[in-house]
């Protein structure tokens, strides 16, 4: 039997272990539910036990003494890692966080897990990679590569199926975690993978983009207050930090965030409390500044690399911090193209560790299926007109392609003119900049209570994986609400009706599979063929309801020809 | 014996090999196929389970966010002489009902104080204590929740030195 070879993002601030299934790579719920391990070990010098992910974490303000975090950043150094009264090497901390996460996937998996991948940033030197070798060895793990991490997360990217083919070797990969920002640029030589240049800021993440949106709640506070004394203690800090990591979230995904929080704080035996409206606007103003200092290393990176921006051919984003919109924005712009964003940025490099260890192993590598939007969805606005008919033609993305679904985002449009009757939303889908080049969705009348022009009007897209898309229009500040579901699929987009099985879904993960191996390019055509005949007669007698017997007799072909695919794979031939 | 009942027995003996090895291959592709289904089916299960973990996780934050602003409420009311004894009942009375509320939806409060810190569902986030061994909970600043037994926050607490090192359990039962 062959061992499994599992993929570790060793992070400074969380670590995340993964593994390939059926060419596959799936991240391993360790901590309740959650795939994601904060990297923070804490002893307990009474009996020398030790707890190492978020149970560390929730220790550390109470004993700082004997807590340990951002390991990483001592890796391959001499300094020592101090824990209550003993002191430890870089390596051996991280060798617990290692071992943790190698039994949780054992328990998970139900076989023990011995041979890992484990990945690095760009920038390790030689010492720095070696300890993280010891760190696999003190946890009794088998390092059986270790891997830079911009070439683990472009690994992905590689297998994924909805992104397109681009003619430059050039990858830049931007990596803004929790406490830490990473870019490099990778050259894709086939199958080989250099970091042509790598760079960074280690204390800069999306932590100070909460902090900076904190000191502004605090300052809101005491204004409304009227008190300049109002101090930063400890239960104050901790609400406010909570209310503005919720409100970056939401940020995210609509133009403006309702705070309502009742008793920040007690002031005088009366409760003073935080409400207020904050738009993306001002949250993308207080942290500007952070944005482009990203941008200034992202162009030191290219010089370093002597490229142009016009040379990368793709653009990854990596790190939780990543889905803040003023990312992508600044990106875009520098780049003039859209940003790969489809793979969750927290496991992308585990995943790509995943793929890694399945390719030493020699197991194949599936095209990864994603549930992402097939097109870019968004409404007619009259920013632009058609040069050749004169009438209002832009296309306004709400939605872009590729993004994970379900998905829900909104964006803010204003009235053109003073007590405006109503507005046509014209829903769209596709990529052309001009509507009359993409494929309509559906349209309906929203009528407006009178109001001055520029009054905001707040369009909502929920995207759903059957293909439905909510839309919610609310004329800001006049109770005006109106909710509409459209089907994108009703109007088929002409690329799309040329795919096997691309306008139904899969009936179940039979089908689902054997679609994803219809479209594995490395089957022999007839292969293929077959599959897709089969898991059609399948899917079509699910439908239809067909009797036990005959469901029997046709998931039986189905498997024997799945089974052939798989061989073929295996076998390279 | 005669050489045709050799002849017999052997082409006998062939023919049943034969049927034995036919039958141990539609028994192993059989077997095959059973864990193909198997394997299959288990990657469903376990995909169904993830989905409905994530979907469950989703639905509870907006009650969760109701009890964190009834936490709250409660917490701003709680300086003595602000409300009459009815009024206090009033706040604990909705308190009560959201409790319950919550726990149709298998979602558990994490907001005791006084007792030991656990740091599997209470965070701290400041120690009045720092130099012992046994902390307890001082206050509670933000509640936790549990889901079916799983933390889906853990409790941001205060901590502080236990009053007794060697608390007894509140309602223990006699052995």
């Amino acid at each position: 039997m062959k061992s499994l070879v599992c993929g570790i993002d060793l992070g400074t601030t969380n670590s995340v272990i993964a593994f390939l299934k059926d060419g596959y790579p799936r991240a391993i719920p360790v901590e309740e539910g959650s795939a994601i391990l904060p990297s923070v070990v804490s002893f307990d010098p009474g009996n020398g036990s030790h707890w190492v992910g978020q149970r560390a974490r929730n220790r550390r303000a109470a004993f700082p003494e004997d807590t340990v975090a951002s390991v990483k950043r001592l890796m391959g150094k001499e300094t020592l890692a101090t824990a209550g009264q003993k002191s430890f090497r870089p390596e051996e901390i991280s060798s617990y966080i290692l071992k943790h996460l190698a039994d949780r996937a054992s328990e998970y998996l139900g076989e023990p897990i011995e041979k890992v991948v484990i990945t690095v940033p760009a920038y390790f030197d030689d010492a720095q990679r070696r300890a993280t070798i010891q760190a696999g060895e003190l946890a009794g793990l088998d390092v059986v590569r270790i891997v830079n991490e911009p070439t683990a997360a472009a690994l992905v990217y590689d297998h994924v199926r909805a992104e397109t083919e681009v003619e430059s070797p050039y990858v830049l990969v931007y990596d803004l975690g929790g406490g830490t920002f990473d870019v490099s640029v990778i050259e894709i030589k086939g199958e080989i993978k250099e970091v042509l240049a790598s760079s960074g800021d280690t204390a800069l993440g999306g932590d100070d983009f909460d902090e900076r949106l904190k000191d502004y709640l605090l300052e809101e506070l005491r204004r409304q207050a009227g008190r300049e004394d109002l101090s930063e203690e400890v239960s104050l800090k901790v609400r406010l930090l909570d209310i503005a990591e919720k409100a970056k979230i939401a940020l995210s995904d609509r133009p403006y965030v309702e705070i309502h929080e009742v008793a920040v704080a007690i002031l005088d035996g009366k409760p003073l409390n935080l409400d207020l409206e904050l738009s993306r606007e001002q949250f993308e103003a207080l942290t500007a500044d952070m944005v482009e200092r990203t941008m200034g290393i992202v162009e030191e990176v290219l010089r370093e690399a002597h490229l142009d921006a016009a040379e990368i051919g793709k653009l990854i984003l990596v790190g939780g911090a990543t889905r803040m919109p003023a990312v992508h924005e600044a990106l875009s712009e520098l780049f003039d193209q859209t940003v790969a964003h489809s793979v969750d940025p927290d496991l992308c490099v585990a995943l790509g560790a995943a793929i890694q260890g399945g390719l030493i192993t020699g197991d194949s590598v599936g095209q990864i299926l994603l549930d992402v939007t097939a097109h870019s969805l968004g409404i007619k606005t009259v920013d632009e007109r058609n040069p050749e008919t004169g009438d209002a033609d832009h296309f306004s993305t709400i939605i872009r392609r590729n993004t994970r679904i379900p998905v829900s985002r909104a964006e803010v449009y204003r009235t053109l003119a003073d007590n405006q009757r109503g507005v046509q939303v014209e829903v769209f889908q596709g990529e052309s900049p001009w509507c009359s080049e993409n494929a309509p969705v559906g349209d309906f009348f929203f009528p407006l209570e009178p109001a001055p022009a520029h009054c905001p009007v707040v369009v909502e897209f929920a995207y759903d994986r059957e293909g439905l898309v909510r839309v919610c229009i609310d004329q800001k500040g006049c109770a005006n609400r109106k909710e509409v579901t459209l089907d994108t699929r009703q109007r088929k987009v002409a690329q799309e009706a040329d795919e096997p099985g691309a306008v139904e879904t899969p009936v179940n993960y039979m089908s689902e599979k054997a679609r994803r191996l219809a479209g594995d390019p490395r089957l022999s055509e007839s292969v293929r063929r077959e599959i897709q005949r089969v898991a059609a007669s399948y899917e079509e007698a699910i439908r239809a309801g067909e009797g036990e017997d005959r469901m029997d007799e046709l998931e039986d072909v189905l498997l024997e020809v799945m089974e052939q695919a798989e061989e073929e794979l295996e076998s390279g031939e | 014996m005669k050489l045709g009942d050799f002849k017999w027995f052997r082409r006998k003996r062939d023919e049943e090999a034969a049927e034995s090895r036919r039958l141990i291959l539609e028994e192993t592709q059989s077997l095959k196929k059973l864990l193909r289904k198997q394997s299959i089916l288990i990657e469903e299960v376990r995909r169904e389970q993830e989905a409905a973990a994530a979907k469950e996780r989703t639905n509870v934050e907006p009650l969760l966010d109701l009890c964190d602003s009834v936490f709250h409420l409660q917490r701003a009311f709680r300086s003595p002489g602000l409300m009459s004894r009815q009024h206090a009942q009033v706040v604990s009375m909705v308190s009560k009902r959201l409790d319950l509320f919550a726990s149709y939806a298998g979602v558990e409060m994490i907001l005791e104080e006084g007792v030991p810190f656990d740091p599997r569902i209470h965070e701290a986030v400041s120690n009045r204590s720092p130099d012992s061994p046994a902390l307890e909970i001082f206050e509670v600043i933000q509640p936790g929740y549990l889901r079916d037994g799983k933390v889906l926050r853990p409790a941001k607490v205060v901590v502080g030195a236990a009053t007794d090192p060697n608390p007894s359990p509140k309602g223990s039962i006699a052995p």
